[in-house]
């Protein structure tokens, strides 16, 4: 065999493989990757650039329904998630958590390649990240939450008072000047996902003081933590209110 | 598809200057064919009615309630999304033959009567051609599939498939018609969709679901 005959047939066999990826599904927009928890210097909610313009720009809850179309394939409409916990609810948490964590999936701090085409700047403008966290912000939380089986809901208590409630508060509605989320009228499963990844680091845009906290948890501590949670009664200020005190 | 006005007619596709020139020839010799045709002065707009029953007629029919399954139904569609359509056709964005050769001889103010004059047309309902798949097609319309990440269609489609400015009515269209369009998304030869959105969605669907959620599609009223 010639060495030409050989490039020739491995050009060949590039160009058939080149062939058979365009005939194949169309290509996604493939979510960037970022230096998170996981590398060192890591600075949580650090405010670069298109977080800091998200934050200061004032959200129109108005435009931000129209924009959020895109999003109700996967969150529903009003935005409640489902029970089961893949999709979160987003119905009710605070602006600053919702564009922290739209910013961070873009910026790609937090992994969620499902999501990302949907969220590119393509679709979804700065702008259109204030407006549709204002929209989500201001929207009722149910009671219709999935919750855990209610088996260990003692130990859950005491383990979100000593650990979690300096954070997430006593009715666990968050903080909407700290960034801390709310968890109450959220789906265990989802809970329960996210406790468990912020406590693995797979969760790449966590809260370092709150892994210190979770680090040590058996995944029975993070399921009762989770239960009760998600049994959380719904209380407190509307969190819409809470979140346009802090803006 | 291939359309049969079409075929064997000069080259058509591209969007160089000599498949321009090419397509203008075609266009002039397809003229005596077309009866009725009255040229425009410069500048002069044609109605839509007029254009639509020199041109569009024979496909789209007059109220755009197009009988050839594979040819889509403009009845009821909205004017905006029509309209740019009928640009993306011109500019070569939305990639056809045939449709490419009829928009690029509208103006802006034609596409726009047309667009205006398809839209507030009634839509008949769809034809379901395989009521085995429209249970399955339903399921996938409204809660999409977490296990391929495809979201639910009702979620930019509303539930009732009647659509918003942006994302198109789709409801009662002909099922070929949709099943053609999700696979050309999916195999990345219709781009014009605005941030890749369908292209997305398309190409994480199976050619089951594709076939399945057109049969739905042509159920909804
Ligand atoms: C293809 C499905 C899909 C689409 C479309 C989608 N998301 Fe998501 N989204 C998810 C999933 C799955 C998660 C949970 C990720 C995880 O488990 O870490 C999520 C999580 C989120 C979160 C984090 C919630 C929290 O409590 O931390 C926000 C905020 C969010 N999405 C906003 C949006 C917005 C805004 C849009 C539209 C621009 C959107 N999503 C479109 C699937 C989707
Ligand atoms: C030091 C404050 C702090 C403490 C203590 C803390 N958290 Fe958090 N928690 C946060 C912050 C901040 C986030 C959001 C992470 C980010 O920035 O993306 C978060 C996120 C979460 C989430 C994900 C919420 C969502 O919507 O995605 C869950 C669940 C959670 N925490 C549970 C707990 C549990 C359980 C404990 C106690 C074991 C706890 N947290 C303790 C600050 C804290
Ligand atoms: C020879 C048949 C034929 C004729 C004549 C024809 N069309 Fe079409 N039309 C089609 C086909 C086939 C498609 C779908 C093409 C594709 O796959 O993009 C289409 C698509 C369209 C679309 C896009 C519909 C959608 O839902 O996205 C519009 C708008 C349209 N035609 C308008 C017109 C107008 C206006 C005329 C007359 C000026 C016309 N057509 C003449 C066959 C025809
Ligand atoms: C994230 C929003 C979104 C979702 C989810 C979505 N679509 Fe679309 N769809 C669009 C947009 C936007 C367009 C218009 C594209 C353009 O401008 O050319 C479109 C166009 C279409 C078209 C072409 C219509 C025509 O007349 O040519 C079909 C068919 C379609 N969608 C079917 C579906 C089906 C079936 C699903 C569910 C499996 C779905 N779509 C989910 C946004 C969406």
């Amino acid at each position: 065999m010639t060495e030409r005959m050989t490039t020739r047939m491995l050009l060949g066999a590039v160009l058939i493989a080149v062939g058979a990826g365009l005939a194949g599904a169309a290509d996604e927009p493939a979510q960037p990757r970022a230096p998170g928890i996981e590398s060192p210097g890591y600075v949580w909610n650090e405010r670069e650039e298109e977080k800091l313009l998200a934050l200061k720009a004032e959200g129109n809850a108005v435009r931000g329904e129209i924009s959020f179309d895109v999003c109700q394939g996967c969150h529903g409409f009003g935005a409640p998630g489902d029970v089961e916990g893949y999709y979160p609810r987003l119905a009710g948490q605070h602006a600053t958590v919702l564009i922290k964590q739209m910013t961070d999936v873009r910026a790609g701090r937090r992994d969620n390649p499902t999501e990302y085409p949907f969220l590119t700047e393509h679709v979804i403008s700065v702008q259109e990240i204030a407006d549709i966290a204002a929209y989500l912000a201001e929207l009722p939380v149910t009671p219709d939450n999935g919750k855990g089986p209610g088996t260990d809901l003692e130990r859950g208590e005491l383990l979100y008072r000593n650990d979690c409630l300096s954070c997430h508060g006593p009715d666990g509605l968050g903080d909407a000047e700290d960034f801390y989320p709310r968890v109450s009228g959220q789906h265990y499963a989802y809970l329960l996902r996210e406790s468990r990844d912020i406590r693995d680091g797979r969760r790449r845009n966590a809260n370092p003081e709150m892994v210190e906290v979770i680090e040590g948890y058996t995944d029975d501590d993070v399921m009762a933590v989770s239960d009760y949670m998600s049994r959380l009664p719904l209380k407190g200020a509307a969190p819409g209110e809470a979140a346009v005190d802090a803006q | 598809m291939r359309n049969p006005v079409y075929q064997g007619g000069g080259p058509l596709t591209g969007a160089t200057g000599h498949a321009r020139r090419g397509r203008r020839r075609t266009a002039l010799r397809l003229l005596p064919l077309l009866s009725l045709v009255v040229l425009p002065a410069p500048g002069q707009a044609r109605d839509a009615p007029e254009i639509i029953s020199n041109l569009c007629i024979a496909c789209h029919t007059m109220d755009g309630n197009a009988l050839v399954p594979a040819f889509p139904k403009l009845a009821g569609l909205h004017a905006e999304y029509l309209e740019k359509q009928l640009a993306d056709y011109a500019s070569g964005a939305r990639k056809h033959e045939a449709m490419q050769a009829f928009a690029s001889d509208l103006s802006r103010n034609e596409m726009r009567a047309l667009a205006a004059h398809f839209a507030s047309q009634r839509r008949h309902d769809g034809v379901v051609t395989d009521p085995g798949l429209v249970e399955r097609g339903r399921e996938l319309y409204h809660e999409g599939n977490k296990a391929n990440g495809v979201p639910a269609c009702a979620g930019c489609h509303k539930p009732d498939g009647s659509g918003t400015p942006r994302s198109v009515m789709i409801a009662g269209q002909n099922a070929p018609y949709v099943a053609e369009q999700l696979t050309l998304f999916k195999n990345d030869t219709r781009t014009n969709d605005r941030g890749r959105l369908m292209r997305t969605v398309a190409g994480r669907m199976t050619p089951e679901e594709i076939q399945a959620v057109a049969q739905y599609v042509a159920s909804m009223q």
